[in-house]
């Protein structure tokens, strides 16, 4: 097992050298930061100076030797708008994006696993028919379209929700994680705990309704392998009843590729998270980068694509453990 | 043992001699298609959209940015739904329908567009990784790796803040993000076919390496690659409207779904209708080659076949 972690970590490393050689690239090919750090007082000479002091003048194997250094030392530059140092504006935009993702993963855990249960135990059924049709639904449904669509509905018509933001005006959440909804809990604030569950509700339904359909089907088409292996008829021959078949027999093995189903979802729920943050005014990393990339603020784009992207690789390098530590098939091939 | 009755004495008949041919294999799984429920009902959406879109001058009662002397009623801007507009007209008071009509046309063009480039060169990249091996498979496949480590609208979103906003750079943002898939696929029936012994057989009657790869081994890789790009057809055109709702593909005043969900986003809690109507063309799009998708796996591949009712 040891053997097998350190050769899946080994793999990684070059995957995370290729992407800061993107995001390093990104900053090379969107051109000269002269202009854009001297504005009005541009003038060859003062360029000059900025190019030697920021080691521009340098070959850019050199160059990407520093930025490699000044990343992994946890610099990430500044933002041309707000002057922040990047890395401070991610501790407030990353915890938003972490709560909205897991939330949404919650969600779509608990509605697809059973949905693709009970379309499995009913193979060929109207209810398996209409089970898969809703999650075919699901996939091909626009994030920002429903997300707009909750809030006319719910937000607006019915006024259940509200529809913007992570908390109302007045109401106080003690920022320990940045998780609002926890932070509540830890800080025994049942006020702060119910609005921010109110506000997470309608963004965390609305991006988790792609990963639900695809853990939907994922779970029916592993339930039915399953299913059809010779030790659930030997179950069924010993006379156990057809629940304790599909809850004690089946669901364990098939929840295997259903983990690495929820691990690669987390790739897309960072994608979706952009849609999804720009719909319902999340001030999380997804709403950063855009509004970063329409401002042309090129070091805030850099460093949030280099998070994203570096959250990606350490999740899927998670998910491909624990999936060996659950299938000791995995491990020794 | 029992005695067998005589055979009969055999009969030469030209005719079914002829007909007998095998049935050449796209007819056969052009039949299956059309029997799988959900793939014929994808079939039938696809249609429908592409029909919409060669025929939106015909269709549509007005040219997509009519407003003023095009108008062939005097202006009203968001009207709601009614016989002259059944859409309702937009702030401009264009007439919403001749505008998802002409949509339809983008977004075709854009998911066809992207997956093509996506195919081709995915293919060229895992076919040269998959049969050449060695230091050039690495490097495709760390490089391909890299792509798949971000997530996808990022990436794209990546590519766009370089190339700058427009439908163009959308169409290459979308088809670059989807070449890892292909290149895998091809290059894993490649590395599949490439030690079979048909091949060795090619290669001692002196096919070209090149003849070998693209008359004998790429054929082999033809039926995923057509589940891929269906389902990812369906996905391209997921991206790129959501990039147009982002601001980053075309300019107003483009009849493109994303862009005028956007365009009409302020107007969601008076005239939630023009919001709504270019969310669902994209969702019906969107459904249509994820039903076809799926419908050719089950057609395509063997292991699955029986699975479904």
């Amino acid at each position: 097992m040891t053997g097998f972690i350190v050769r899946r970590i080994a793999l990684t490393v070059p995957v995370l050298l290729g992407i800061t050689l993107f995001t390093f690239a990104f900053l090379k090919v969107t051109g000269d930061p002269c202009a854009a750090l001297l504005g009005e007082r541009y003038t060859p000479e003062r360029c000059e100076q900025i190019r030697v002091r920021y080691g521009l003048d340098q070959p850019p194997h050199v160059q990407y030797g520093r930025y490699l250094q000044t990343t992994l030392g946890g610099d990430l530059g500044r933002s041309i708008l707000t002057r922040r140092p990047v890395t401070s504006e991610l501790k407030i935009v990353f915890p938003a994006t972490v709560e909205l993702a897991l939330a949404a993963m919650l969600i779509a855990v608990c509605a697809g696993i059973p949905l693709g249960v009970i379309a499995a135990a009913r193979h060929n059924s109207a209810v398996d028919l209409g089970a898969m049709v809703v999650a075919l639904v699901g996939v091909s449904m626009p994030v920002f379209w429903l997300g707009l669509m909750l809030v006319y509905a719910l937000a607006f018509k019915l006024g259940w929700f509200p529809t913007s933001g992570r908390l109302s005006a007045g109401v106080h959440v003690e920022v320990v994680t940045g998780l609002y909804v926890l932070d509540s809990v830890l800080g025994r604030n049942w006020d702060g705990f119910w609005d921010a569950l109110h506000h997470l509700a309608l963004p965390a339904f609305a991006l988790s309704t792609i990963p639900a359909a695809i853990v939907a089907r994922i779970t029916r088409s592993a339930m039915l392998d399953v299913l059809g292996q010779d030790y659930i008829r030997t179950a069924r021959a010993k006379g156990l009843g057809e629940r304790a078949v599909i809850a004690r027999h089946a669901l364990a093995n098939a929840l295997l590729p259903v983990v690495t189903v929820v691990g690669l979802q987390t790739g897309f729920l960072l994608s979706g998270a952009v849609l999804t943050e720009t719909i319902f005014a999340w001030p999380g990393m997804g709403r950063w980068i855009v509004d970063a990339i329409s401002s042309n603020d090129v070091p805030v784009v850099q460093g949030g694509v280099l998070v994203f992207a570096t959250v990606f690789v350490v999740v899927n390098l998670v998910v491909d453990i624990s999936y060996a530590w659950l299938d000791p098939r995995i491990r020794f091939t | 043992m029992t005695h067998a009755p005589p055979l009969p004495p055999p009969t030469v008949d030209l005719a079914s001699l002829t007909a007998a041919q095998p049935r050449p294999p796209w007819r056969t799984a052009a039949r299956r298609v059309v029997r799988n429920r959900l793939a014929l009902a994808g079939l039938v959406i696809i249609g429908g959209l592409v029909a919409a879109a060669v025929l939106a001058p015909v269709l549509a009662r007005e040219h997509p940015n009519a407003a003023g002397i095009w108008a062939v009623a005097p202006r009203e801007s968001r009207a709601a739904p009614s016989a002259a507009h059944p859409l309702g007209t937009d702030q401009l008071g264009r007439d919403q329908l001749s505008r998802m009509l002409y949509g339809a046309r983008v977004s075709l063009v854009i998911g066809f567009a992207a997956v093509s480039l996506a195919i081709v060169a995915g293919t060229l990249l895992g076919a040269l990784a998959g049969y050449l091996g060695g230091w050039v498979d690495t490097v495709v496949m760390r490089l391909m790796d890299v792509m798949l480590a971000f997530p996808s609208i990022l990436l794209a979103l990546a590519i766009v803040a370089l190339t700058g906003p427009g439908l163009m750079n959308v169409l290459l943002a979308v088809g670059i993000i989807s070449i890892p898939n292909y290149a895998r696929i091809v290059r894993s029936s490649v590395l599949a076919e490439r030690h079979k012994e048909y091949v060795d057989a090619t290669v001692a009657l002196g096919a070209s390496r090149r003849r070998v790869l693209f008359r004998h081994v790429l054929p082999n890789s033809l039926s995923p690659l057509i589940v891929a790009a269906s389902l990812g057809i369906g996905t391209a055109i997921l991206d790129a409207a959501g990039l147009g709702f982002l601001g980053l593909g075309g300019r107003p005043p483009l009849a493109e779904w994303g862009l005028m969900l956007s365009d009409n986003r302020q107007k969601l809690f008076s005239e939630w209708w023009l919001v709504a109507t270019p969310g669902v063309a994209i969702m019906l799009t969107v459904l249509g080659f994820n039903l076809l998708g799926d419908g050719l796996r089950d057609v395509l591949d063997p292991r699955l076949r029986g699975r479904r009712g």
